[in-house]
């Protein structure tokens, strides 16, 4: 039996990069899926579209980001039935985009690369930001346990998400940045940490912390060794070494 | 002016916070400042008494936003009802009920206008303007509170709701809003008048309802004695009107809303009013006559609507869809349109026969939807009694159409409770749907490929209300209708078929307020005060508090609900004038309990108080009967004998 490429009708993958600030930081996944599948209807891009009984547009988020979840990092791969230039399908598309939402890069990356952006994740950071949270933040990260409750799917259960948290860097008093597991295979859900401020630091304040996913790390290829960011990924041609200073070796991990 | 502010920490204690945030792709926010006249803009909120997913899936609701901001003179923003979880969070903290765009609090507007669509949500009404701290009643607002005003299908009797609000607008409002928010600036932002002399001049504006202006007394057996205008108030409101559609603007900027809606699509209004005249139906009679939108002003919208707003879907919207003159013409450019652009056409309630098939047939190249189909009573002397001009052979002859271009089945909508029912008329609905599953099994058996059947069947409860041929007519009891499920629900016990009844609770509380009086405001007062909220949603509907409180006002739900009105009882809606006169809907009463049909509008015209309009379905059908008449068929003409007003 032969099994097709069930997105052979695409010509092109278009890799985004795109900051989610303002009102629709407060609506889910699905929704902000919705968003940006309307701005590129507008913008005219001419999208891939699945086949079958009910086809829907390729659009594939890296990391979905939950309700409330700011971002600088939101990678996002479009499949197009046409080749577009980049430079310019961007200009169109950034006039569509809702207020707060803009688009920071864009970047043709190569047809192989694009289905596997989900699954390569690894890591993200996050900035939280409140004044007064980082001498909080040194408390809780002191902890071994940072066991919080998590509900998902009508089930609850507690997780301690202290070995999800790989290392940290306190900005100033009034932030700091997390760099944490993410992806498929292990992920750390931003707002259980101000759960455990809230539990283990004491202070129901830091619920109102402003969370922001900054970057996200994915695996650039089997056994890589390393991990590299999504943009710098999609520039990589076979065989050529990734810039340096945007690499996380693995034992930083 | 004060705003209110939304924490992260409020947002994120809330589901869909999205609903509160506002700033969807084409929202509208005008600079705080002053109107080319030099003189500040008019604040005006629109407020929807139900949910955000609600609310923005309401056409009225996105006509009025866009018709009131093309006017630089005003700023209009929306306010909906918060969820529960919302309001109580609200409450702990103190905060008022604000808008969308700009999170001002309501009490802070000059105006601030409800669309209503339904009585259910009359309670809601009151807790909003609690959370916004506008005074709830009329006589209670002086020169610095916002003026508070009602439009929509429900207001035609807005008589239990009469205390609360300042103006009422009957009928269309995409002409008449604008020109009572100028009026309502002059006041509020220039002065020019004080609020007494501000009532009296909207009084005078066509359509507006200055509920104040009118003294009610009664009877001693609880109906009306007379309604008294006063102080140059006119003696009847007329419904103001929109007669050449094509030139009232549709919003070409559509708001995408932030979070899922119930419709999420672009909605093209073909048509107003109906021509059908089914007797239970109120919108068929209020939107009277008929008027369409051509079908090159239609096909410029949408294709500047869907670019402007990156739509994957487009809904048509009417009443009968079926009935639209240009239907052919508007489909065929429609999806020659969004083929190419994967777009989905998404058509309500069409009537089975060949040419809806063949739409249904090229729609469904895209997407396969369900057929739905609404014969309303179960049997033909019943359906001739609402005028359902629909016969069992069409029925059977569609679905039979149907099953051939491969629909399993379809969902058909009755409602139970009719005036004249029979036990025969219920059993009847059973056996029109055993009926659609013989066609399947005979179908089966000459050979024919067919898949197998799936009915779904809906009953929803009769509710008589004003200005239709049944506002005499008596609601049956709870315990009649509850009777009448039940049977209906044993004989529809069947794999292949699957039934689903609404509440009769509900359909009661409904009936009470939909031909209710102003002695329900109090009734309805108290409810707010209690916390009733939201109760539209019916599993946070409380019948028996209603009914305490009805008792408490020495109020009987009988009375307003479970009676037949005498033929010459005053109304409390009568000194509205909604086009369609009392004279013809009592006709229509008399010939339903006749079970005689009156043919629809366009083929027929039964001068029903607004041929003189000039609208060009009615001069078809006055034309079509003129020419049967002249053709020797002799039709009676008495119908336009009347003379009343
Ligand atoms: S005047 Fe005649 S055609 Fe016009 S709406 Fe009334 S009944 Fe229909």
């Amino acid at each position: 039996m032969t099994t097709r490429d069930p997105l052979n009708f695409r010509e092109q993958v278009i890799r985004l990069r795109l900051s989610w600030h303002g009102p629709l930081v407060w609506v889910a996944h699905l929704d902000r899926m919705r968003a940006v599948e309307r701005a590129l209807r507008r913008a005219r891009w001419p999208l891939a579209y699945s086949q079958g009984y009910n086809p829907r547009p390729q659009i594939v988020f890296a990391l979905p980001s939950g309700v409330g979840i700011a971002s600088d990092a939101e990678y996002i791969d479009v499949s197009l039935e046409k080749k577009i230039s980049p430079p310019e399908a961007a200009g169109a598309l950034q006039e569509m985009l809702p207020a707060g939402i803009e688009l920071r890069e864009a970047a043709e990356i190569p047809l192989t690369a694009a289905k596997k952006l989900m699954g390569s994740v690894r890591a993200a950071d996050y900035r939280f930001e409140h004044p007064g949270i980082a001498a909080y933040f040194e408390k809780i990260l002191a902890c071994e346990d940072l066991s919080v409750m998590k509900f998902s799917k009508k089930k609850e259960k507690s997780v301690n998400i202290r070995p999800l948290i790989w290392g940290s860097r306190i900005l100033s008093e009034d932030a700091v940045r997390l760099r944490t597991a993410a992806g498929s295979r292990q992920n750390l859900r931003p707002d259980l940490v101000l759960d455990a401020l809230h539990k283990y630091g004491g202070d129901e304040a830091y619920l109102n912390s402003k969370i922001t996913k900054e970057e996200l790390w994915i695996l650039p290829k089997k056994k890589a060794g390393y991990l590299t960011c999504p943009m710098e990924a999609a520039d990589l041609q076979p065989g050529q070494a990734p810039d340096p200073s945007r690499i996380l070796p693995w034992d930083e991990a | 002016m004060s705003k209110v502010k939304l924490d992260a920490a409020l947002l994120r204690s809330v589901q869909l916070p999205g609903r509160y945030v506002g700033g969807e792709y084409n929202q509208i926010v005008k600079e705080e400042g002053n109107a080319a006249d030099g003189q500040r803009r008019l604040r005006f909120a629109l407020c929807f008494p139900d949910t955000y997913e609600i609310g923005m899936s309401n056409l009225a609701v996105r006509l009025l936003y866009d018709v009131v901001n093309r006017e630089d003179a005003f700023f209009c923003e929306r306010v909906f009802a918060p969820w529960f979880d919302m309001r109580e969070a609200m409450e702990a903290r103190d905060m008022p009920l604000f808008s969308l765009e700009t999170k001002t609090p309501l009490y802070a507007f000059d105006c601030v206008g409800f669309s209503l669509s339904y009585e259910l949500a009359y309670p809601t009404v009151l807790a909003m303007l609690k959370m916004g701290r506008v005074k709830r009643r009329s006589a209670e607002r002086g020169e610095d509170d916002p003026v508070v005003i009602a439009g929509g299908p429900v207001v035609f009797n807005i008589e239990a709701m009469a205390p609360f609000f300042d103006v009422v607008q009957i009928g269309e409002g995409e002409v008449m809003l604008p020109e009572l928010l100028h009026l309502v600036r002059r006041y509020k932002v220039k002065g020019e008048m004080g609020r007494a002399e501000f009532l009296r001049r909207a009084a005078a504006i066509e359509g507006c309802y200055v509920p104040s202006l009118y003294d009610v007394s009664y009877n001693d057996d609880g109906t009306i004695r007379a309604v008294k205008a006063r102080d140059g108030a006119p003696e009847k409101v007329r419904k103001r009107l929109q007669l050449k559609l094509d030139e009232s603007p549709v919003p070409l900027r559509p708001i995408l809303p932030n979070i899922e809606i119930v419709h999420d699509r672009l909605a093209l209004e073909l048509f107003r009013g109906c021509p059908r005249g089914c007797r239970f139906c109120q919108a068929g009679q209020i939107y009277r006559p008929v008027r369409e939108r051509s079908p090159e002003v239609l096909s410029k919208q949408f294709q500047e609507a869907l670019a402007a707003g990156g739509y994957d879907e487009i809904g048509l919207l009417s009443l009968s869809t079926s009935d639209y003159s240009c239907l052919g013409t508007l489909c065929d450019q429609l999806l020659d349109f969004i083929g190419g652009r994967k777009i989905n056409l998404s058509v309500p309630s069409l009537r089975i026969d060949e040419f809806s098939l063949d739409l249904m047939e090229r729609i469904s190249k895209t997407r396969r939807r369900g057929l739905t189909f609404a014969p309303e009573a179960g049997t033909q002397r019943l359906r001739d009694v609402i005028n359902k001009g629909i016969t069992e052979e069409e029925i059977l002859e569609g679905m039979r159409k149907a099953y051939l271009g491969g629909y399993s089945g379809a969902k058909l909508y009755f409602m139970l409770g009719l005036p004249t029912e029979t036990q025969e008329d219920v059993l009847g609905i059973a056996e029109l749907v055993y009926k659609l599953l013989d066609i399947n099994r005979d179908l089966k058996k000459e050979g024919r490929k067919v898949r197998r059947p799936e009915i779904t069947v809906s009953t929803a409860l009769f509710i008589p209300k004003a200005f239709t041929p049944f506002q005499w007519a008596p609601q049956a009891s709870r315990e009649e209708m509850e009777e009448k499920v039940s049977l209906l629900r044993n004989r529809l016990r069947h794999r292949a078929i699957r039934y689903s009844w609404h509440d009769a609770d509900t359909s009661l509380w409904e009936a009470v307020l939909s031909r209710g009086d102003r002695r329900l405001a109090p009734v309805l007062e108290k409810g707010a005060e209690k916390g009733v909220y939201l109760d539209s949603w019916e599993e946070h509907f409380d019948l028996p508090l209603w009914l305490n409180l009805m008792e408490e006002e020495g109020l009987d739900p009988a009375f307003y609900a479970l009676r037949e009105r005498p033929e010459d009882e005053i109304f409390p809606w009568d000194h509205i004038d909604c086009g369609v006169k009392k004279s013809f809907l009592l006709r229509e009463y008399k010939k339903a309990k006749r079970a005689e049909l009156t043919l629809p509008c366009g083929e027929y015209c039964s001068f029903c108080g607004v041929q003189n309009l000039g609208a060009e379905r009615c001069r078809k059908g006055a034309a079509a009967m003129q020419a049967r008449a002249a053709g020797g068929k002799g039709e009676a003409v008495e119908e336009g004998a009347d003379d009343d007003t």
